[in-house]
């Protein structure tokens, strides 16, 4: 069971707004977080140093949220995944933890909402 | 021509005139003789030789007595012959005269041939006899009566045209007789008496220049064929050839004039049954035909309108306001002979509803040309015009949940992004001016929010992940519902009433949904009775696989141009609405299979109708 000060996340999310609201949270709640604005960009970071827990959009372009899933939890499935979604269907939901991804958040969710499931899904590790 | 050949060919006649020219100058030369002679002997009598000439006249009065009783006996046995061949050319007669009349007196072909055929054996003193006729091809000859033969020898008999004495005679269209004919081996399986005819006479049944079939007659014994008899069978041939020509005529008309009843029943019967109004008048405007379903579309009894004239069909007459649509169209098949292919029209029908006729109308012509009257032939689409406003309300639902789906996860996203930030400021904020500001900034993003979210629910399946639809009792669901209904949004002055039927079967639905449309309803209703009312539900099983249930009202109603856009999304009359309630419980509805429609009446109340299925349809996504 990993602690959770010092535990490292990375917030995937092409909306700026999104993603520094999420990182002052989760920061404020004792994670260390980087940022990534993309998949692209967040395959990048996971390769320079990889994180604990990878929050990310499910809606983005060029590499979406469940893409993103599938290429990380090949390489690194211990890396835990949490997707954030403004909206999806069940079938989205569905192929989501078919690739993998340990939870995901219905926006708008509250502080307290994403400390809670990130802390849940550190520790069923 | 058979009389005219028939009387110059006639020897009996002459042999009366000869016998007739022999006997009176005979007599008349016998007489003179004696006369003269009595005359000589009475000047002589007074000379002794009296007695002589006596004697002698004596003898001379015997030679001619016995010459005068053999003239009469001649003369009697030549009389009797021309008796005898008068009475038997009277029976003759009589026979040919009763054969004409069973021609003219029967139309069934083979019970006039069976007649003619034994007239035709009693002539020819014969046993056996047989009638022929061409089959179909015309090639092959078929029995069509027979006297005196096995039946296994004639059934399915065929005689190829051209071969035997039978076929070439046919052929050739000539009388043959046949005499001294040759012992015939296969007699004791032919003939019922099982011996060899002598004699055979075959004759054409020839009538109008046309071969109709064959006659023959055959005779044990050598007959002898007078020309009279020849002569009579021949005319007899004739009459029977023109009786079956006449007969056939008269099966072939009697044919037609049943396929002629059967195509008319039919036709009747088609008109009557089909789906479609027809109305037919005459050149004078009567209508004379008017189906059961134009009676059933424009609620007239057919018979009611039988024989009113079409120029009659005017709004002012009460009872044929609703057919007043037809009056023009027909008026212009009838003046101008025009003619219309499907149309349109849109008119009022009986008790004033809207109804779409779609009608074609065409004036109707004989084959010369000249006009016989209209027809106008109708159809109420209404259903169908209904049916496709829906499809295309549905379809432009579909498409708008797409967009609304895409562009509510656009907006969401920052709204969120929005709302967490102002949150994050005012955790930080001291002035209290400042933190009343971003309340506000936090509430309009949060309705923004809110609003985005209705307009979510149309891209969502109607059974959201964990939503399934489940058999639903309404008898104990809807209590509860309406409990909830009452604490969150109830007021004092209305009043909620279930009215359900006894043992109602469940429905197939989601426990959100259900939820969601019985809200929206009730939400609607205690909108419309600011003043209070009686909300009553009501449900019942329609019997083919629905429950339907109808939630009234005592409210306002609907104005009548708010009704045709009540189901319209973003429609709304209440401030602050989204317009996305009942588009939302319609589209939910439609996705499973069921229905919802609308009844209002201004300042009496509202009443939605629900087709909730028994049965779910398959989750398609």
């Amino acid at each position: 069971m990993a602690d959770k000060d010092g535990a490292k996340l990375l917030i995937v999310d092409d909306n700026e707004g999104v993603r520094h609201l999420v990182s002052r949270w989760l920061e404020r709640a004792g994670f260390m977080v980087r940022e990534a604005k993309d998949g692209a960009e967040a395959i990048e970071k996971v390769k320079e140093d990889p994180p604990e827990i990878i929050l990310a959009d499910i809606r983005m372009p060029k590499i979406d949220g469940i893409e993103l899933a599938r290429i990380i939890k090949s390489d690194y499935p211990y890396i835990k995944i949490i997707l954030m979604t403004a909206y999806s269907s069940p079938q989205t939901i569905a192929q989501a933890r078919r690739e993998g991804v340990d939870d995901y958040l219905e926006k708008p969710f509250t502080k307290d909402q994403v400390e809670k499931i990130t802390l849940h899904v550190l520790k069923n590790e | 021509m058979d009389d005219r050949e028939w009387s110059t060919s006639s020897p009996t006649r002459k042999g009366r005139s000869r016998a007739q020219a022999l006997i009176v100058p005979l007599v008349l030369a016998l007489m003179a003789i004696f006369i003269a002679a009595v005359i000589v002997i009475s000047s002589l009598l007074s000379s002794p030789v009296n007695a002589v000439i006596g004697g002698a006249l004596g003898f001379c009065v015997l030679i001619l007595a016995a010459f005068l009783t053999l003239e009469w006996k001649r003369y009697r046995d030549q009389n009797k012959g021309y008796i005898d061949e008068i009475t038997d050319l009277n029976l003759r007669f009589g026979i040919l005269a009763d054969a004409v009349s069973a021609v003219s007196s029967t139309l069934d072909l083979e019970e006039l041939v069976e007649n003619i055929l034994g007239v035709m054996l009693t002539l020819t003193n014969s046993r056996i006899g047989v009638v022929l006729i061409p089959d179909e091809s015309g090639k092959l000859l078929q029995v069509l009566s027979h006297r005196g033969f096995q039946e296994k020898a004639v059934r399915g008999l065929k005689i190829p045209v051209g071969k035997g004495a039978v076929g070439k005679a046919f052929f050739t269209g000539q009388t043959v007789i046949r005499k001294n004919l040759a012992e015939d081996p296969r007699a004791k399986d032919t003939y019922i008496e099982g011996r060899s005819p002598r004699s055979q006479i075959i004759m054409p049944l020839k009538a109008k220049g046309q071969m109709v079939g064959m006659a023959v007659t055959a005779s044990y014994d050598e007959h002898e064929f007078k020309p009279e008899e020849v002569a009579l069978l021949s005319s007899l041939c004739h009459e029977l050839a023109v009786a079956m020509i006449n007969v056939d005529l008269y099966q072939q008309s009697q044919r037609t004039m049943e396929w002629l009843a059967d195509t008319q029943e039919y036709t009747e019967h088609f008109i009557s049954e089909m789906l479609a109004g027809v109305l037919v008048t005459n050149n004078e405007g009567d209508i004379i035909y008017f189906n059961r379903e134009a009676g059933d579309i424009l609620d007239i009894e057919p018979k009611e309108i039988i024989g009113v004239n079409y120029t009659d069909l005017t709004e002012e007459r009460e009872k044929f306001k609703p057919l007043s649509f037809l009056k023009p169209i027909l008026n212009l098949c009838m003046k101008e002979d025009r003619t219309f292919r499907r149309h349109e029209l849109v008119v009022d029908g009986p008790r004033g509803k809207r109804m779409t006729i779609n009608f074609s109308a065409f004036p109707l012509h004989r084959a010369k040309g000249e006009r016989m009257g209209a027809s106008i032939v109708f159809m109420d689409i209404s259903a169908i015009k209904d049916m496709e406003s829906r499809l295309r309300q549905q379809d432009h639902l579909s498409i708008l949940g797409q967009m609304a789906a895409k562009i509510a996860h656009e907006v969401k996203n920052p709204l969120f992004a929005i709302i967490g930030l102002v949150d994050e400021l005012r955790e930080d904020e001291g002035d209290d001016d400042r933190k009343y500001l971003l309340d506000m900034i936090k509430k309009e993003a949060a309705l923004s929010n809110q609003w985005i979210s209705g307009m979510l629910s149309f891209s969502k399946s109607p059974f959201p992940s964990g939503d399934e639809p489940v058999s639903i009792p309404l008898q104990s669901n809807i209590p509860d519902l309406i409990n909830d209904f009452q604490r969150s949004n109830g007021r004092e002055n209305i009043k909620i009433i279930k009215d359900f039927e006894e043992s109602l079967p469940p429905v197939m639905l989601s426990r959100d949904n259900i939820r969601h449309i019985l809200f929206n309803l009730l939400e609607n209703a205690v909108q419309a009775m600011p003043e209070g009312g009686i909300i009553t539900i009501r449900a019942h099983d329609t019997g083919n696989g629905f429950v339907e249930m109808r939630v009234e009202d005592t409210g306002s109603g609907i104005s009548g141009e708010n009704m045709v856009s009540i189901f319209e999304p973003f429609f709304t009359t209440k401030e602050g609405g989204t317009g996305l309630g009942l588009s939302i419980v319609q589209k939910i509805l439609l996705d499973i299979g069921g229905d919802i429609e609308v009844r209002s009446q201004e300042d009496i109340g509202t009443t939605f109708i629900l087709k909730l299925p028994m049965r779910g349809v398959s989750n398609g996504g």
